[in-house]
């Protein structure tokens, strides 16, 4: 027995080794391998979900604790099969930006970019039930690892009974959790001995936004405010706030917020009377509220903004439904995707495909 | 049972004043009119002058005086006036419809709401957005008015139903029907919390979102209970005396009580149509004005019309500035604001009787 499990890590770890020096190859000048014991004990475990994610870098040892002011947690060995048991699917998100397919995440909707980032579907989903999680789901899936972000006090004792937890660590609260997505790139590298692929997935989202700008020195400085429409029971709300997640999307892009918005919250609802607090170069208008966008777009103070009065406006009507059906219109042209669920969300891939949609609309609206 | 007694022996107290009591009862009348339109010009005036957005005062006057395309002027001209002139018809219509209610059943706890009105409104438009698929709040006050005048035509069918048509019956059917439509709502919204969503929204009672245009569509229905309000106080005085007691009067019981709840229906019904009902209004009002002016109902109606918008106004005018840069809806703020108001006079008043 014993001699048999040593043989098969034996060619298991040439193999991983060989991956690695390919990689190598690809991205440094000097290949050096780092296969070593991590290599070894995470081949014996992801024998059969090697393919959810990458080889091993060979820089974390393991086995590791996971700490959380809940409590803590020990990873034996590499783990492969990741439950990703956040309802926005944000911690998705991070793992695919590092390559990692998770064995479970949840289904708010369909996201192009997680689609895109991964190239095969997510093997098995789940859905928030009034925002309880679906533990017996979560245990079926059987993973040696879960991330769950956010507050963990109700949940982490049962979901350290079913494997290892890994949280957002001191980024707890939504609002600050929404700014710290490279921090939690960062423990996911770390977590899963891919700290590379995480800084390469950091450079790519600066890199591309560093072309944007390039390209467009004439938006640099200049100020955009996004709001989104709720009907009558969210009311209008501005977004990109100071320190929101969707703020840096536009930061990266090269626009700052509106001094008369400096104040308002991240969602904050804004009241009739003060929807001069929204005017700035660029005004990105969502319409969430199935149709009834006229209630605030038709009201003379609206009408009386001088971003609205020059056209300096990008009026998006969000056609996603429960049903799955994603799509989104500006201008009488229809789009795939759910752009304001993208800019609700925070991490490497949602932004950057938020602003490829948005860039030309914006772009030409900035203009006038 | 505390009312009944206090209430009998109300006369013998009356009595020992004898025509002091009654130049002193006149001179809290004077002051009470006074003091209340003293303060409806004060709440119209803050109304007006105080919202969301901090404006100074003297560009709040020039806006006002001087209407142009400047934002004060947009504000107060497109928001805070058409606001301002619905909380005044709103807050006379559910004070009233109390005051009536009240008088009507000859119950101190009555509301509008005790007649269904509320669940009547709420259970229509429920209705209207599950079944036929009615979308934003606008489309929602034909289907609360028609709501709330099914439920009271109901109730008083029921009522009038039973052997002894009394005041307890109209109340009992009212509790009962509020009951049963609200529960079907409330099972309706949790099948699909998202549908009804903007119902639940609605139910807060706001007069933020109501555009002028409505105000004036259904101002002519509140504006007929407050006439048919006025001119029926006197026959209230009369039903307040007990049924048999009002028909040795000459009062047709049956004929006030129709055209009473016919004018709460008006007032009730299309106030809860414009805002999506908003509470207390109605309970307490008439209640501390009945402390000023003494049971006389003409009085009690015509003070209620008065005080009442005061209340409502009040208390919006507080939801604006406490909630900057958002508002809270009126509905909120007039239990909050109120009901620490009502327990105050309480305690220093013996409550009166009708």
């Amino acid at each position: 027995m014993k001699v048999q499990v040593s043989r098969r890590v034996g060619i298991k770890m040439f193999a991983a080794g060989i991956a690695v020096t390919l990689a190598g190859c690809g991205t440094a000048s000097t290949p050096t391998s780092t296969g070593g014991e991590s290599a070894t004990e995470a081949t014996t475990s992801a024998a059969a979900d090697a393919s959810l994610l990458p080889a091993a870098e060979g820089v974390t040892r393991y086995p590791l604790e996971l700490t959380t002011q809940w409590g803590t947690t020990t990873l034996t060995e590499r783990p492969a099969r990741i439950a990703a048991v956040t309802g926005s699917q944000d911690d998705a998100q991070a793992l695919a930006a590092i390559g990692v397919t998770p064995a479970l995440a949840s289904e708010y909707t369909t996201d192009v970019w997680l689609e895109q980032a991964l190239g095969e579907p997510i093997p098995d989903r789940f859905v928030m039930n009034d925002g309880t999680l679906p533990f017996e789901q979560i245990a079926a899936a059987d993973p040696d690892l879960i991330i769950a972000l956010g507050d963990l006090t109700d949940t982490y004792d049962r979901l350290s009974s079913i494997a290892p937890v890994l949280d957002s660590g001191e980024s707890a609260s939504e609002q600050t959790r929404a700014t710290d997505w490279p921090d939690l790139l960062a423990r996911l590298g770390q977590t899963l001995d891919l700290s590379q692929a995480a800084q390469t997935a950091l450079d790519a989202e600066e890199e591309f936004f560093a072309t944007f700008r390039s390209d467009h020195p004439e938006l640099q400085g200049r100020t955009l405010s996004y709001v989104v429409y709720y009907g009558e029971e969210g009311g209008l709300q501005y977004h990109s706030s100071q320190g929101s997640a969707v703020a840096r999307v536009f930061e990266q892009m090269g626009f700052a917020v509106p001094a008369g918005a400096s104040g308002l919250q991240y969602r904050q609802e804004i009241s009739q009377e003060l929807i001069s607090a929204i005017d700035a170069d660029v005004i990105l208008f969502s319409d969430n509220s199935d149709g009834h966008a006229a209630t605030v777009t038709d009201q003379p103070l609206f009408q009386a903004l001088p971003a609205v009065q020059d056209g300096r406006l990008v009026h998006i009507v969000n056609n996603a439904t429960s049903d799955g059906r994603q799509s989104f219109t500006i201008d009488g042209q229809e789009y795939e995707g759910n752009v304001p669920w993208a800019l609700a969300r925070s991490g490497p891939l949602s932004g950057v495909w938020a602003a490829e949609q948005l860039a030309p609309h914006i772009v030409s609206a900035a203009q006038g | 049972m505390t009312v009944l007694a206090s209430a009998a022996v109300r006369p013998d107290e009356r009595g020992s004043h004898g025509s002091d009591g009654g130049r002193r009862l006149r001179m809290r009348r004077i002051v009470g009119v006074l003091t209340a339109l003293a303060a409806l010009v004060l709440a119209v005036a803050a109304s007006v002058a105080f919202g969301a957005n901090p404006l100074p005062l003297d560009e709040v006057w020039q806006g006002l005086v001087r209407p142009d395309a400047s934002e004060a002027s947009i504000i107060v001209w497109t928001q805070r006036l058409p606001r301002t002139l619905l909380g005044v018809l709103v807050g006379s219509a559910l004070g009233v419809s109390g005051a009536l209610i009240q008088a009507l059943t000859r119950n101190p706890l009555a509301d509008p709401g005790i007649l269904g009105v509320n669940a009547g409104a709420g259970f229509a438009v429920t209705v209207g957005v599950g079944v036929f698929g009615l979308t934003g709040i606008r489309g929602y006050i034909w289907w609360a008015f028609l709501g709330a005048v099914a439920a009271t035509v109901v109730v008083y069918l029921i009522g009038a139903a039973s052997r002894s048509a009394s005041p307890v019956t109209l109340v009992l059917a009212g509790v009962a029907l509020g009951a049963v439509l609200n529960g079907v709502s409330t099972f309706l919204t949790l099948i699909d919390e998202d549908t009804f969503r903007q119902v639940r929204n609605w139910g807060l009672g706001s007069i933020a979102r109501t555009g002028l245009d409505d105000t004036l569509t259904v101002a002519p229905f509140l504006l007929a209970g407050l006439l048919v309000a006025v001119l029926l106080s006197g026959s209230l005085n009369a039903v307040a005396l007990g049924d048999d007691l009002a028909a040795a009067l000459g009062t047709s019981v049956v004929r006030t009580r129709v055209l009473g709840l016919l004018a709460v229906t008006l007032l009730a019904g299309g106030a809860t149509a414009l805002t999506g009902g908003i509470g207390f209004v109605g309970l307490m009002v008439p209640h501390v004005v009945r402390w000023f002016v003494g049971p006389d109902q003409r009085w009690i109606i015509a003070m209620t019309a008065l005080a009442a918008p005061v209340l409502l106004l009040g208390a919006d005018v507080l939801g604006r500035i406490l909630a900057r840069p958002g508002e809270m809806e009126v509905g909120i703020v007039t239990a909050v604001v109120g009901a620490p108001v009502l327990i105050a006079l309480v305690r220093r008043r013996k409550v009166s009787g009708l």
